[in-house]
């Protein structure tokens, strides 16, 4: 059947599966392209080790503009962590939208020990293997207790599943479980399964056995970690992303993370390291905050910190990358834009060099252009120079 | 492994030392990189390199290695459900021998269950090896992973490929083709050897090949030395280990110790031959090229350079584009064109043979002789 969408009908005319420009937002792709966004990842060339670099025991902190890759990276570590198990637990704590004024630290507790319990419970599914030892009622019980203070999200999770496992509604044949991890804002990273041993764990969790009246707090965290430790992590990264989120200002933006800071020897105690994933404009608080707490300053080990920056071949491997996810493996792979654009216009030099070193404007670019392109109805599908010249009308 | 092309053909095999000592000194060291890719055209060698570091690591064998076939381990014909696709009574003879293999480098092992599914006991097992303090991490190749389509490459690598990697201690090698994509694996950093750069072939290793070929077919005659039959080629390289070996053949079809000379049917059933080589289950790699596919890539070779943009090859043919020509997707999909980016070239090897037939009208297009 024909394609009606005309974006989506130039798209198929060039053979891509899906579109692989969008959204230049990670979040929002992660929403969209579920099974396939992890295949986007195409790190600036010159951080190639970044992953390894932050899931060392540091306490890491990531700056880089908005659009410049830092929750795509953030989310690349909690992946890295949840497909390579060697008792790291990641935990993505958000500090976004919702939040209308820097919390005080107790509230820090309240919902840290939230995000605790999701990723934990999470990991301890994903990890699930039936052919190892049952888990015992020692560990049952404490991870219980983490589900209760996981919230509603997360016990709508464990039904889901578990109605999958009764076999009530279907497991999705490539991802298996994980397929429904989007309920709880994740991506899936592997093929999970799902058997009676599982099945049963995920009843006694569902249980209405025990109910702790104790309100959620940093107890509940510390105690999450010991938890943990019963499942066999061993090792904690905090991964602390969306500090910029509502436009706050600098002082906003430094008072909401400023709790996190003072504890962060609390946790490096506990085996917990805090990677930050900030705005550039926070540098200069951070390394105050630094100095006058631990008399360090921002590279001095624990502390390590991150410039994101993009060069022209990063970038164009990313346009590469996203061109290559869309399309099947049969078939002559794209090299870049130019071709899906008319010979002699060198629509990749333009769009890298109007994207000055952004990746999101370098999507957004594409983006724009392809609906620059679709709204003028062209007799040819192939990008052209009135198709450039529209969009830069546009972006003026 | 089968009785396939590549296991009929090993004894004509010369090594090849830079890309064994590159591959040796990533599984020595302690690279974060625990995925090898070995990337190089179809018949180029990939194959060949991997089996011998097989039998060399496997013996005296302080490293347990497991070999795995993909095209033998998927059903081919499955190409829609997932459930499906991993043939149950291969992986079970599969497995059955990595385990008996496993007991003897690690001697606490339990017996695992086969009634879970297959990334719980292949999980199981790689836990326990990771467990065992080996002296050696162990390593699975994987051959024949572009022989398979996407979605089967992806079920292999979400079933088994990623299982297998789920512990640190474990290394991985995948031999491909350049373009190929590597599936349900995009969290893992590779390292990448491109076998035709790293170790380009001489002149040198072909005469090691022809002297194992004559040795065989003429026993009794001296030694006969090739270099003059050699050189009339003009544009043939000879540095592709399974073309050498079709045209040596050819070469040596008459009466010994003669070497008859190599005519336009020879090229074109060299080129033929290569796409159409049999896989480990024993069935061909791709379809024959048809007589229009054959002229098309033959245009291409004769009329542009070694390397060349789009536009050129566009130009050329009278097309728009390259994508979306049937023709040009099936020449793509035998590994025939493949893209240097932001370049495209007939793959190394059979861009010389195909230069070497000046007129197709010499060619009966029929059954191979």
């Amino acid at each position: 059947m024909d394609e009606k969408n005309p974006r989506l009908r130039l798209l198929k005319y060039f053979g891509l599966t899906h579109d692989p420009f969008e959204t230049p937002v990670a979040e929002q792709e992660l929403a969209r392209v579920q099974d396939i966004f992890y295949t986007y990842y195409s790190p600036p060339a010159s951080q190639e080790e970044f992953i390894a670099r932050l899931r060392a025991p540091n306490h890491a902190f990531v700056f880089g503009v908005p659009g410049s890759g830092k929750s795509t990276l953030r989310l690349m570590v909690d992946a890295d962590c949840r497909t390579v198990m060697d008792g790291t637990l990641p935990i993505t704590y958000l500090l976004g939208e919702d939040i209308q004024r820097p919390l005080s630290l107790p509230e820090h507790g309240q919902r840290l020990s939230q995000a605790f319990a999701v990723d934990l419970t999470l990991a301890i599914i994903e990890q699930f293997n039936p052919l190892k030892p049952a888990p015992s009622q020692e560990q049952i019980q404490a991870l219980q207790e983490q589900v209760q203070a996981g919230g509603r999200p997360l016990r709508r999770l464990l039904q889901t599943v578990l109605r999958k496992i009764k076999g009530e509604e279907d497991i999705d044949s490539t991802w298996g479980l994980s397929k429904d991890w989007h309920i709880i804002g994740k991506a899936p990273v592997k093929y999970v399964s799902g058997s009676a041993e599982l099945g049963e764990l995920i009843a006694a969790l569902l249980s209405e056995t025990t109910h702790s009246s104790a309100p959620i707090g940093w107890e509940t965290f510390w105690k999450g970690l010991q938890t943990a430790r019963l499942w066999h992590f061993t090792r904690f990264l905090l991964l602390v992303d969306e500090v910029d989120a509502r436009q706050r200002k600098t002082d906003e933006m430094a008072r909401l993370a400023a709790p996190l800071l003072e504890s962060l020897s609390q946790m490096e105690d506990q085996q917990v390291w805090g990677k930050f994933f900030l705005p550039p404009e926070l540098r200069k608080n951070i390394r105050s905050i630094l100095r006058e707490r631990y008399s360090k300053d921002l590279n001095s080990p624990p502390f390590l910190s991150i410039m994101m920056k993009w060069d022209e071949y990063a970038l164009r491997q990313l346009l590469i990358r996203r061109l290559r996810a869309a399309r099947p493996a049969s078939g002559v792979p794209y090299t870049g834009l130019d071709n899906l654009a008319t010979a002699g216009l060198n629509l990749d030099a333009k769009v890298l060099q109007a994207a000055e070193g952004s990746p999101r404007r370098l999507l957004s670019i594409v983006s724009d252009l392809i609906d620059v392109h679709t709204r003028r109805a062209p007799d040819s599908p192939f990008l052209s120079q009135q198709d450039w010249e529209g969009y830069l009308q546009k972006r003026k | 492994m089968s009785n396939d092309w590549d296991t009929r053909l090993e004894k004509y095999f010369v090594d090849r030392p830079q890309a064994e000592e590159a591959i040796q000194r990533w599984l020595d060291s302690p690279s974060e990189k625990r995925i090898f890719s070995l990337v190089a055209p179809p018949g180029n060698g990939k194959t060949w390199t991997l089996r011998r570091l097989y039998q060399k690591w496997g013996n005296p064998g302080n490293r347990l290695v497991v070999w795995l076939d993909a095209p033998v381990l998927i059903r081919r014909e499955e190409t829609q459900d997932v459930n499906r696709m991993i043939d149950a009574e291969s992986f079970k003879q599969w497995f059955d021998e990595i385990k008996s293999r496993a007991t003897q480098h690690c001697r606490s092992l339990q017996p695992i269950s086969t009634l879970a599914d297959l990334p719980a006991q292949i999980g199981a097992l790689v836990e326990m090896l990771c467990n065992c303090s080996l002296p050696a991490s162990p390593l699975l190749i994987v051959d024949g992973y572009d022989e398979i389509t996407e979605k089967q490459a992806e079920t292999l690598g979400l079933r088994i490929l990623k299982s297998f990697l789920e512990r640190e201690c474990t290394r991985l090698i995948l031999a491909h083709r350049v373009e190929w994509k590597v599936h349900g694996l995009p969290l893992y950093k590779r390292e990448v050897l491109f076998l035709s750069e790293k170790a380009p072939l001489s002149p040198e290793f072909a005469l090691c090949q022809f002297e194992i070929l004559f040795k065989e077919k003429c026993p009794t005659d001296p030694a006969l030395d090739p270099k003059d039959w050699m050189e009339q080629l003009k544009h043939y390289r000879w540095n592709h280990p399974f073309i050498n070996h079709f045209l040596f053949r050819r070469g040596l079809k008459g009466e010994c110790p003669r070497l008859l000379p190599l005519t336009p049917q020879d090229f074109y059933e060299c080129c033929q031959a290569v796409i159409e080589r049999p896989d480990a289950p024993g069935g061909p790699r791709y379809p024959r090229l048809t007589e229009d596919e054959f002229r098309l890539l033959h245009r291409i070779a004769k009329e542009l350079g070694d390397q060349w943009p789009e536009t050129d090859c566009t130009s050329l043919l009278g097309i728009p584009s390259l994508w979306g020509n049937a023709h040009i997707d099936r020449l793509f999909n035998a590994g025939l064109i493949v893209p240097t980016t932001p370049f495209f070239q007939i793959s190394d090897g059979i861009r010389g043979v195909l230069r070497e037939i000046e007129n197709l009208n010499d060619i009966n297009f029929g059954e191979p002789r």
